[in-house]
């Protein structure tokens, strides 16, 4: 099979780029200013969830969960830790 | 007559293995990376930083959220200015001059062209870069698509329409990046987080989450009967533990084909996203405790991410709960990586081989790389544990590391993407093992964590549950009910 011309090759990255284009400055953005979808972004931005976290360092609603955990503990001694 | 004795190979010193192998080579860089970092937290601190930040930090960046405009991703907070521009744009290009640097430093060491690489590397950071664009958009990020799937998704398209540049052939260092950005990973894995939640926490987490992945492994291997048992151990990790970062570490330490992690990491993301709507769902239809939904949510949904998002639509005290379960697994990838590659050098491997190895052999075998990532994650909990100050600079040190660490794993899925060996990912997807493997393996953590979540956290620690409860809800706010906390659905009509 021949590989495809060099013309063809760039046709096919300027059809990627057209669409890509389109999905993440158009659809993205236009369904991102819809009111449940705003309403729902910013419920995460009020709560410091980072929700494509690939690590827990990476979401700051952990740290505060962990800061509020630790200061509940030092607050009831023996909390998940007394049968 | 004399008898043949078995002919022992050659092996290289301790020393030349040191100077030769991209195993200690991660771990030098790695090495070299964090004590850049942790010198400018201790003699270069900003002094006005809350929390305390090093002079490094402005010119070590990533890309940020954006919604309508991809400038702000390189802006960050804040209006768009040229002088925000070039602050961010300042941030990126150290990270580039750093990595290129320091990995060029490595390939020097291994002998290799120096300069090629990084005439290649600058072409794969660019396409790092466009990865960290896309998946950075709010939408995306909400339903979780974190950016290995984007970095695989960006390769594979160049690799489609293009072809694979040549130019960039010299920096297609997969596994090299993942070894380098596993060291770093090490400051992250604070083993007192373990114990974070009491008994219950150990419970869901250290005893479901193993019974999973060992039943599982077992399940592809006897029943399954899977062809490669790397593949087969990916997918119960990252099914098991915690997705990707669990899939990239358990992947590097039974030395995984990059085809096996990319495929793991797909069918992990696909599910997250089908899992982190249908399972709050249902909470919310039988009226589950929201700290037994919390934990179940946290011990079975793969993605980090995604479990704090599925929290938020259930309440504010299974928001919680799930994050901290999710964070003591994450803890445990550092001991999982280490069992994995002790149990594939002594076990697996001697299978393949036909003898049984001797302690040296085993160390010779032995991924290197994972010593560094638990000699770091040791190093930087003790530290973290010794003082205040101790856990300051550790906080500091990870402020930066963090980032750079998720540069190197967007690096290496950039290059996955763009050397993926199509003939492997058909052999992987025969028979539709893996997905079946997935399913019959969640489907096992779905009832095994639930039962635990529900006799831990809603038996025998009842009352413990309920003062969680009474934190994420205090009386003095009352008009914040767990109905009003939940997050709405975003396709749910209000």
């Amino acid at each position: 099979m021949r590989p495809p011309s060099r013309i063809a090759r760039a046709g096919r990255l300027l059809a990627v780029v057209a669409t890509l284009s389109t999905v993440w400055l158009g659809l993205l953005p236009y369904w991102a200013r819809q009111p449940r979808m705003q309403a729902a972004l910013q419920t995460h931005t009020d709560r410091q969830i980072n929700a494509s976290a690939t690590y827990y360092t990476e979401n700051p609603a952990a740290l505060t969960a962990l800061h509020d955990l630790q200061q509940l503990q030092r607050e009831q001694p023996g909390l998940l830790w007394g049968w | 007559m004399s008898v043949e004795q078995p002919v022992t190979p050659r092996r290289p010193s301790l020393w030349s293995e040191m100077r030769s192998t991209e195993d200690w080579w991660a771990i030098w860089i790695g090495g070299i990376m964090l004590a850049i970092i942790v010198a400018s937290v201790v003699y270069f601190p900003v002094p006005e930083g809350k929390p305390p930040v090093s002079a490094l930090a402005p010119y070590l960046a990533k890309p940020g959220k954006w919604t309508s405009n991809p400038v702000q991703s390189i802006v960050g907070k804040g209006a768009i200015t040229a002088a925000a521009f070039q602050r961010g744009a300042a941030g990126i290009a150290g990270v580039g001059v750093l990595l290129g640097l320091l990995l060029g430093l490595g390939q020097a060491g291994l002998g290799r062209a120096v300069v090629k690489f990084l005439v290649g590397f600058l072409a794969v950071f660019l396409l790092a870069l466009l990865t960290y664009l896309l998946s950075e958009q709010a939408i995306i990020k909400y339903y979780s698509l974190e950016y290995p799937l984007w970095g695989l998704a960006v390769g594979l398209l160049v690799n489609f329409t293009i072809g694979q540049p040549a130019v960039m052939k010299p920096a297609l260092l997969t596994e090299f990046y993942i070894k380098t950005g596993l060291v770093l990973l090490g400051v992250e894995v604070l083993l007192p987080n373990l114990i974070a939640l009491g008994i219950p926490g150990i419970c869901v987490s250290w005893v479901v989450t193993p019974i999973v992945l060992i039943t599982t492994y077992i399940f592809g291997q006897k029943v399954l009967k899977m062809e490669s048992p790397a593949l087969n151990m990916v997918i119960s990790a990252d099914m098991s533990v915690c997705g990707v970062s669990a899939a990239i570490a358990t992947g590097a330490a039974c030395r995984a084909k990059k085809e096996e992690i990319s495929l793991a990491i797909t069918l992990s993301l696909v599910f997250t996203a089908l899992m982190m709507v249908v399972q709050p769902a249902i909470i919310r239809m039988v009226g589950m405790h929201e700290v037994v939904a919390g934990a179940w949510l946290g011990g079975t949904i793969d993605s980090t991410g995604a479990v704090a998002a599925a929290g938020t639509l259930v309440g504010k005290a299974a928001e919680q709960t799930a994050i901290l379960v999710k964070m003591i697994q994450n803890v445990l990838i550092g001991v999982v990586a280490f069992g994995v590659a002790t149990y594939w050098v002594s076990s697996v491997e001697r299978r393949t081989a036909g003898q049984r190895p001797d302690p040296w052999e085993i160390w010779y075998r032995f991924p290197k790389f994972v010593l560094g990532f638990v000699g770091v994650s040791i190093l930087f909990s003790v530290c973290s544990g010794w003082s205040a100050a101790g856990k300051v600079m550790v906080e500091a040190t990870m402020a930066i590391s963090k980032d750079l660490r998720s540069w190197l794993f967007c690096l290496a899925f950039v290059c996955i993407g763009l050397d993926v060996d199509f003939a492997e990912v058909r052999r992987n997807l025969r028979g539709g093992k893996p997905l079946v493997l997935y399913v019959c393996g969640q489907m096992l953590n779905l009832g095994l964590s639930l039962a635990m979540a529900w006799l831990m956290f809603g038996v025998v620690f009842r009352a413990d549950s309920d003062k969680l409860m009474q934190k994420a809800y205090p009386p003095e706010s009352a008009a914040t009910s767990p109905q009003e906390a939940a997050a709405p659905m975003p396709g749910a009509k209000p």
